[in-house]
């Protein structure tokens, strides 16, 4: 396989690279509050149940999501628990929900201590506190941040367009060839126990169809969405055919005009299997003794294309494994 | 929270003095959404007994051969699903003022905030509780209720098929609880115990067989060409072989799959306005040259004679009934009943006639993810969706899960 060249610009990749910090930051700092939730998930009840807000419905929102959902082993399985419903509550009442939630949680962190030591006694306290501070002083950048990632995760994703192709193809781990086995329905044969790389390319024409160094090609064309967009999100799910292997899953952005970076996913074909001995006698004996000794459904490697959890394409490529 | 999952819906039917009543109910807020059936149990009842003929527009319109619709086929084939969607409904409604029309857009509404909750790779677990002795609400196929919201815009008719809830939603209709473990071997691998078809050799079962034969053990495989001298000996062969099923690890895991690829006859009226006196596997021929067709009601008496005499096992694996109709109930002497009778817990069917292909192909997308150790509901809602995907093809619809969809294959370590 020739080697692909990224053909983004330094601009460009400073750009990208500014923004997937930024992104990051967001997540980050979201991430951090949903934990901080889920820790004091029972103070929180109590603070809210305590708290005669102005916008009671919302309120009582909040309260119930707090109480629907059981804390889990794991913190971070109930913190994504909790943004999911979050996420529900802010849709069905708007901007209501949105402030309360945020007010109450961020007050509640910058109180944590507050609310640890003094909590029992002073809860009333606490919660008249709360009541006139809903306007609360609080850390700007940090509300924003939070802010701008909640809007981020209930933006309605439209469909970016995208006319172009992707190319997988295979190699050695390391190398550039495989040997494509081109009569043969464009089978690449692969040794068992050795390790390869599955390579991955988007490009915006359909140049790409037709080269005969590439292995599978296919088109991806989306076009009832935005235009606008010079970077077009995609999730690729890689299915290595072996069920050995689990499944990948790789978020990509590409660009409009011009071929992408190469994506690289390596992985090691799993050795030979031993074959309980009661099945090929028996499976030969139902079919007659017609079954050939060496009978095998060949695995094929697949790659899915999707888009804002749009599915748009499978791209396969057949591989041949040796018995 | 039930079975090892936190289900975001649970659908229930509460008996009362007026009738059943139908409620929805969002986990994360308690709400329910009711709705009053005074009429439901009879028509429950005929409606699932009648569901194989009712899919059957659908199904002549799939085809036999064909796995991909095109764009016309896949809107025709939406259409014929919200017909039955609605039809359903409305059926259920009658005598209880309210109509069909009116009550989708309302329940698609109500349960809106769950599926936006739940995007992507983590869709909502549905749960369709029964109670002990009233498995009235397990027999409603609520997989093609048009209730799901759709993709906005929607870029083309395969999306249109998103909104039927067997597309967007795990849904668990757990029996008694139901395993929620599957041991493999000591190697790590599943151990499958085959059930295909010996006769002609049709690629759909031919595909299973091969898929499975390279992803998990395949411990037995019956019937052979040669060792079923007629249909006699094959009701006690098949006796012995389910018999012979390993005892389950302890309560909640059990030790492997029980994998049917064969031609099934559910009995009753058929699709072509016959009618089929026994349900009955058909297995290919006898070496006397005769079908080997068992009937259940054989088979049952079988089991129920050995037992007599001292034989006694559950059936503690997962039963994969990869044949036509397998979970249809136009008979009083029903395959699906007749397993769960035999205590078996973990059951895959079908609702109407499958054709060979479609059928290899459901089972090979659900095996890529169960032997991969995804739960069992998760793996069935990926299969339907991946013939989607794929084919633009519903087939997968005809797929229901009878237990506990948190069911997994176990790691080993």
């Amino acid at each position: 396989m020739p080697t692909m060249h990224n053909a983004t610009s330094s601009n460009e990749n400073s750009d990208n690279e500014d923004n997937n910090d930024a992104a990051e930051q967001i997540q980050r700092q979201t991430e951090r509050m949903f934990k901080y939730l889920v820790l004091y998930r029972g103070t929180m009840i109590e603070l809210f149940q305590g708290w005669t807000a102005r916008r009671q419905n919302a309120v009582d929102e909040v309260l119930n999501v707090l109480k629907a959902i059981p804390r889990k082993q794991d913190p971070e399985d109930t913190a994504k628990e909790y943004r999911n419903l979050l996420v529900a509550s802010m849709r069905r009442l708007g901007a209501d929900a949105f402030d309360t939630w945020f007010h109450g949680i961020l007050l509640a962190q910058r109180n944590l201590r507050t609310m640890q030591k003094n909590f029992g006694e002073q809860a009333q306290e606490m919660s008249q506190d709360m009541k006139e501070n809903t306007g609360f002083d609080f850390t700007k950048p940090m509300k924003e941040s939070v802010v701008d990632g909640v809007r981020d995760v209930l933006a309605i994703r439209e469909p970016v367009n995208y006319e172009g192709v992707i190319a997988l193809d295979i190699a050695r781990f390391n190398e550039s060839a495989i040997g494509w086995e081109k009569p043969d329905g464009r089978v690449a044969r692969l040794q068992r126990g050795e390790a390869y790389e599955l390579h991955v390319q988007f490009a915006p024409d359909k140049l790409l169809i037709g080269s005969p160094a590439r292995g599978v090609v296919k088109s991806i064309d989306i076009r009832d969405g935005d235009d606008q967009p010079k970077m077009i999100p995609f999730r690729l799910l890689v299915d290595f055919g072996f069920i050995e292997l689990s499944p990948e899953e790789r978020t990509v952005t590409v660009p409009r005009d011009r071929a992408s970076t190469v994506e690289l996913f390596p992985f090691s074909v799993p050795s030979a299997k031993q074959q309980s001995s009661s099945y090929s006698a028996d499976v030969t004996a139902a079919v007659g003794g017609r079954l050939p000794p060496d009978e095998r459904l060949q695995p094929e490697i697949s790659v899915s294309v999707y888009q804002h959890g749009r599915y748009l394409e499978t791209c396969v490529l057949p591989i041949a494994v040796p018995t | 929270v039930s079975a090892g999952l936190t289900f975001d819906i649970v659908i229930k039917l509460l008996p009362g003095e007026a009738g059943y009543k139908l409620s929805f109910q969002r986990s994360f807020d308690d709400r329910p959404y009711d709705i009053l059936l005074p009429n439901l149990q009879g028509r429950a009842e005929n409606l699932r007994k009648r569901l194989s003929v009712l899919l059957n527009p659908l199904r002549r319109h799939i085809g036999l051969v064909q796995l991909k619709l095109d764009e016309a086929q896949t809107k025709r084939a939406a259409g014929y699903l919200d017909r039955l969607g609605y039809g359903m409904l409305a059926l259920l409604l009658e005598g209880s003022g309210r109509r069909a029309s009116d009550i989708m857009p309302e329940l698609a509404e109500f349960l809106l905030p769950v599926f936006l909750s739940r995007p992507g790779p983590s869709p909502p677990i549905v749960e369709i509780e029964a109670a002990a002795l009233d498995a009235l609400a397990w027999r409603i196929p609520f997989e093609f209720l048009p209730i799901a919201p759709l993709p906005n815009p929607q870029l083309n008719e395969r999306e249109g098929l998103e909104r039927f809830l067997g597309f967007r939603a795990l849904i668990g209709r757990s029996l008694r609880g139901g395993p929620s473990e599957l041991h493999p071997d000591a190697s790590g691998r599943v151990p499958v115990h085959l059930f295909a078809h010996a006769g002609e050799e049709l690629p759909g079962i031919k595909k299973q067989r091969l898929y499975l034969g390279n992803n998990a053990a395949i411990v037995t495989a019956w019937p052979s060409k040669t060792s079923v001298p007629d249909v006699f000996e094959g009701v006690s062969q098949l006796a012995e072989r389910l018999l012979s099923l390993p005892p389950p690890v302890r309560d909640n895991a059990i030790r492997g799959i029980a994998h049917f690829s064969c031609h099934y006859m559910a009995g009753g009226p058929d699709a072509n306005g016959g009618y089929v006196a026994e349900p009955a596997f058909g297995f290919g021929q006898c070496t006397d040259g005769s079908d080997l067709v068992i009937s259940i009601f054989e088979l049952r008496g079988e089991l129920e004679a050995r037992q007599a005499l001292g034989s006694r096992a559950q059936f503690a694996a997962l039963f994969f009934l990869n044949a036509c109709e397998t979970a249809a109930s136009s008979h009083d002497d029903t395959l699906l009943g007749f397993l769960q009778s035999r205590s078996a817990t973990a059951i895959i069917g079908s609702e109407t006639l499958l054709p060979d292909q479609l059928a290899g192909e459901f089972a090979i997308e659900f095996y890529r993810e169960f032997l991969r150790s995804a739960p069992i509901g998760k793996a069935v809602l990926n299969a339907r969706r991946r013939l989607l995907e794929l084919f633009s093809n519903p087939v997968g619809l005809f797929y229901t899960f009878y237990g506990n969809p948190a069911l997994q294959v176990s790691r080993v370590n």
